[in-house]
C-alpha cells in the first residue's frame, strides 16, 4: 500500500467507535446473572445438534461393535473347551461361563458417557445326541445338538446402568463315534 | 488478546472491544438499537458456550454478530420502523463515532458521512480491519469469500474513502 493510504489508515484507526451505553451493559449483565434458560437466542444450532446426535450414535454402535467381538472371540474360547468333552450324556445338561470382560482397548477408546462391555456369559441348557450321522469315508460320527443362551452385558460407568442383551443360539457337532 | 477465561473480566472486555463490535453489528442491522441487540446476543452466547473455544475471540464473536444480525433481519424490523429516521442520519445519539478525532469533530462526522456511502461489502470489510483488527484471513472467513477479494475490497474502499474526503494530513 503506497505512504498516502498508509497515513489515511492511520487516521481511521484513531477514530473511535462511540462508547456503549450503560443500558447495554446492564442488559448483557443480568442475562449474564440470569439461570441459563434453552430458548431461540442461545439454543446450540440444528447443525450442532445433528452433529452430536450423529457422533453419540456412532459411539454407541463402536461400543456394540467392540463388545460383539469380544463376545465371539469368547465363544470361540468356549466351543473349543466343550469339544475336550469325552462321553456324551443322554440327558439334557446346563453348563454356564461367565467370562468377564476386561478389554484395555474398550476401556481407552470409549468415552466416558459409552457404554462398555464388562461380561460375556455362554449357558449350554441342553446337549442332544441326534444319532448317527452319514459323512465321507469310513469313520463313525454322532451329531451332536448344544444349546446356549448367550448374554451379553454392557455398562456405562458414569451412571452405572447396564444392558444386558440374550440370545439363543444353536450348535451342531460332527463328533467321532464311541462305542466302547 | 488475552482469553476471556474469567467470568468476573467480561466487563472489563467487553467495556474495551464493544464499542469496534458494535460499529461492526451496525454494518449489518438497520439501526444502532437492533446493532445492540445483536451484539448482546452474539456476547452472551460467546460467553456461555464459546469462550473456553481456540482461535481469537473477536473473530469468533463477529462471526456470531453476524449470524445473529441476519437472524434478525428476517425476523424482526419493529426497531427499524420505530427509528426509521434516525437510520438516515449520523448526527445526534446515534452516530457511529466518537466526534473530536484529534479534536476535529468535524472531520470525523465527515468520515462517518463517507463512509456510510461506501458499497457495503466494502464497509464491512473497512469496519472489519480498521476498527476489529481482523485479518483478512479472518475476514474472508467471516464474510465468506476469499482472502484476496477481502484485501482488494479494502484497498477499494479506503482509496475510495480517501478520494472523497478533503486530505488533513496528506496533499
Amino acid at each position: 500500500m503506497d505512504e498516502p493510504l498508509l497515513e489515511f489508515e492511520e487516521e481511521l484507526k484513531a477514530l473511535a467507535p462511540r462508547r456503549l451505553e450503560s443500558r447495554l451493559m446492564d442488559r448483557v449483565a443480568s442475562e449474564l446473572n440470569a439461570p441459563m434458560v434453552v430458548n431461540s437466542s442461545v439454543r446450540p444450532n440444528g447443525a450442532s445438534v445433528a452433529k452430536h446426535f450423529v457422533v453419540s450414535r456412532w459411539m454407541s454402535f463402536g461400543a456394540i461393535g467392540v463388545a460383539a467381538a469380544f463376545a465371539v472371540v469368547a465363544v470361540i474360547t468356549l466351543s473349543s473347551r466343550n469339544e475336550k468333552l469325552s462321553r456324551l450324556p443322554a440327558q439334557s445338561v446346563a453348563t454356564a461361563k461367565v467370562i468377564p470382560v476386561q478389554s484395555k482397548f474398550a476401556e481407552t477408546v470409549l468415552s466416558d458417557n459409552a457404554y462398555q462391555p464388562v461380561a460375556a456369559a455362554n449357558v449350554l441348557y441342553e446337549m442332544k445326541d441326534e444319532g448317527p450321522a452319514i459323512v465321507k469315508g469310513d469313520n463313525s460320527e454322532r451329531r451332536v445338538r448344544y444349546r446356549y443362551v448367550d448374554t451379553y452385558t454392557w455398562k456405562n460407568p458414569r451412571n452405572n446402568a447396564s444392558l444386558t442383551w440374550s440370545v439363543p443360539r444353536d450348535e451342531i457337532r460332527v463328533q467321532p463315534a464311541q462305542f466302547n | 488478546m488475552e482469553p476471556l477465561n474469567e467470568a468476573a473480566k467480561w466487563k472489563d472486555w467487553f467495556e474495551v472491544h464493544g464499542p469496534s463490535l458494535l460499529l461492526c453489528a451496525r454494518q449489518w442491522t438497520h439501526s444502532i438499537a437492533d446493532a445492540e441487540d445483536v451484539l448482546q446476543e452474539a456476547f452472551v452466547r460467546y460467553w456461555r458456550y464459546q469462550r473456553h473455544l481456540p482461535g481469537n475471540p473477536r473473530a469468533l464473536l463477529v462471526t456470531s454478530i453476524r449470524r445473529a444480525a441476519c437472524d434478525q433481519a428476517r425476523g424482526n424490523f419493529r426497531r427499524t420502523a420505530r427509528e426509521g429516521k434516525s437510520v438516515e442520519g449520523t448526527d445526534g445519539e446515534n452516530s457511529l463515532f466518537e466526534h473530536g478525532i484529534n479534536g476535529d469533530a468535524e472531520r470525523s462526522r465527515e468520515i462517518e458521512n463517507a463512509l456510510e456511502r461506501l458499497p457495503v461489502d466494502q464497509r464491512e470489510v473497512l469496519v472489519l480491519k480498521v476498527w476489529n483488527e481482523l485479518t483478512f484471513e479472518q475476514i474472508a472467513q467471516t464474510l465468506e469469500v476469499s482472502a484476496n477479494t477481502a484485501a482488494s475490497r479494502y484497498r477499494y474502499a479506503l482509496t475510495a474513502l480517501r478520494k472523497e474526503l478533503k486530505p488533513i494530513y496528506h496533499g
